[in-house]
């Protein structure tokens, strides 16, 4: 039999924008960025530190220089600081608040998928007609590639922004590290994505799933204090690390493969539970 | 009749430590239109869900001779698309191409009445027009068994008779399994009947076994006959009286229903008692009353 995954992919997918629930979360998205950006520029002129290009560390930038250094130091690797001083400024900030932002916007927007079509009675339409298998599949990759869109286009908006606001930035330079930063967002999305499927077929019910979504994440922050569960937190260095340690390097493997292997293993529990639920 | 177009056995099921289903048996044969009964929480759905693969068994096997179709109850279709949108995204799921599952959506909404309605979404819709549409759904890829969970529960009295009509014009080419409450309605569509009680199937056969429309007949006369009218007629079984109701169970080898009538009618015309009515078998509710008693 022909695999109906990519049918259920695209559906999921494109439902997302149909239902304006991408759009939503687009727009929640791209309004913090743009309100953090507009902070980070401000405060960048105010200190005299050039926002287009890497960050300069020598005078008023030395306490983030430091900031930056313990993280090395922590990490171990003395490639992160010479990344993060070549990356652009606003991508900087891009990178902090997406890491502070996906989380919640995940929660937020997808902490009902499935578990609204459970209730609805929607799925069971589908299952007797396909397996389980690619049909969550469908739901947690479609949700990935969603938020990678979202994400994206939210980045080049921004992008767009800091070219009306700071002429003469070079575009090329924080096109291309906002790719960087972009890609190795994902193996985080994934994560976060499939966190909220994992809870949201659990509960089977919409505002349960949002109960059991928001304590997931609070424990999961929570954890964070601790080494082994650094890697998931927006607020740990290590996770900074990760994600500007330069391509090809230890940390930054590391932090995809941490990002990619919790995925894959809250995938699967989900996958678990899905099976065997009455629907 | 052919061979069973669905066949199930020993199927188990139990909701925490509540048993739903002990060992259903089931068997549907090709072609036929066949009514699932019992009373609420026998364990109807739960069959269903079990056969359709949405809820999980516990124990037992079944197959299908063919392709199924399901109308689940109380499922809504997503309120966001529009009806044609729906059914061609659930006939392509059915492996039809692209071509095949457009044709396939806009015969399947003709069939239920909602040609017209094919760019409208769900909300706008009235409770019987979306039980229609998951009627519909049901239809795609010409499956061989459907099986339809309570199909007219919302629908008005006039989209009920077109949907028994369908159904019953689908005998012969689709196994039909009705799950009713409406014991009238199951007479009329059905064929074959079968019954769960307590999580087990207690009778499956002929409709007629249970109503006793080869066997039974029921006289309803004017004013309550002599308590002994009908006593002594040769091939006459057994006589239940119950006030102007006499109901009569004969033996159709010895004593066709042409003569018990002209017999009846002459003894009553000599005690001067008037028949009023003439109904062949005693329903399908009251076999089912005494079958479940």
């Amino acid at each position: 039999m022909r695999s109906r995954f990519p049918i259920l992919f695209c559906d999921h997918f494109v439902g997302g924008f149909r239902s304006r629930r991408s759009l939503v979360l687009a727009g929640t998205y791209l309004l913090g960025f743009l309100l953090v950006s507009s902070v980070v520029i401000k405060l960048h002129r105010v200190a005299g530190i050039p926002v287009g290009e890497a960050l300069d560390l020598s005078e008023r930038g030395a306490p983030i220089a430091g900031f930056l250094r313990s993280l090395a130091a922590d990490e171990g690797s003395s490639g992160v600081v010479e990344f993060v001083l070549s990356t652009p400024a606003i991508n900087l900030s891009l990178a902090v608040i997406s890491l502070a932002l996906l989380p919640l916007l995940i929660v937020v927007f997808r902490h009902d998928i499935p578990s609204r079509e459970m209730e609805a009675g929607t799925l069971r339409f589908l299952v007797w007609r396909v397996k389980r298998f690619p049909l969550l599949l469908s739901r947690f990759l479609g949700g990935v590639a969603e938020i990678a869109v979202v994400t994206l286009g939210s980045f080049l908006l921004v992008l767009v922004y800091a070219l009306i606001e700071i002429p003469g930035i070079p575009v090329f330079k924080v096109l291309a590290s906002a790719s960087v930063l972009w890609v190795r967002l994902l193996p985080y999305t994934a994560a976060a994505v499939a966190l909220a499927l994992f809870f949201s077929v659990l509960a089977a019910r919409s505002r349960r799933a949002l109960l059991y979504c928001c304590l997931g994440f609070f424990l999961l922050l929570f954890g964070t204090v601790f080494e082994a569960g650094a890697y998931l937190s927006p607020f740990s260095g290590r996770n900074l690390a990760g994600l500007f340690a330069s391509a090809g390097s230890w940390p930054m493997w590391r932090s995809v493969l941490f990002y990619c292997g919790f995925a894959a293993a809250v995938y699967a529990a989900a996958q678990a539970r899905f099976s065997r639920k009455d629907l | 009749m052919n061979g069973p177009a669905l066949r199930a056995r020993g199927l188990t099921k139990s909701y925490g430590k509540t048993p739903v289903l002990r060992g259903l048996n089931m068997n549907v044969p090709a072609g036929s239109v066949y009514g699932f009964l019992g009373v609420n929480g026998a364990g109807k759905t739960t069959t269903f869900g079990v056969l359709a693969g949405i809820i999980a068994r516990h124990g037992g096997e079944f197959e299908f001779g063919g392709r199924l179709g399901l109308l689940p109850q109380d499922a809504s279709l997503y309120p966001d698309r529009r009806l044609f949108r729906q059914l061609f995204f659930l006939g392509r799921l059915e492996g039809l191409d692209r071509g095949r599952a457009c044709a396939a959506a806009e015969s399947c909404l003709a069939a239920v009445g909602l040609a017209d309605r094919a760019r409208h979404k769900p909300p706008k819709l009235s409770h019987g027009m979306r039980r229609r549409l998951a009627l519909a759904q049901a239809l795609l890829g010409d499956p061989d068994v459907l099986l339809l969970d309570e199909p007219t529960a919302g629908l008005d009295p006039d989209q009920s008779a077109r949907l028994r009509s369908l159904v019953a014009g689908w005998g012969g080419r689709k196994t039909v399994v009705v799950s009713s409450h409406l014991l009238s309605e199951v007479e009329q569509m059905c064929d074959q009947v079968g019954v769960i009680h307590g999580g087990k199937m207690i009778y499956e056969g002929p409709v007629e076994g249970l109503t006793g429309a080869r066997d039974t007949v029921v006289y309803r006369f004017d004013r309550s006959p002599p308590p002994r009218l009908l006593e002594g007629l040769p091939g006459v079984r057994e006589v239940r009286a119950d006030g102007e109701e006499m109901t009569v169970r004969f033996e159709p080898g010895v004593c066709s229903l042409e003569d018990l009538n002209r017999r009846v009618l002459e003894l009553c015309f000599t005690a001067g008692a008037g028949v009023r009515e003439i109904v062949r078998g005693r329903g399908l509710e009251a076999g089912f009353l005494e079958l479940l008693r």
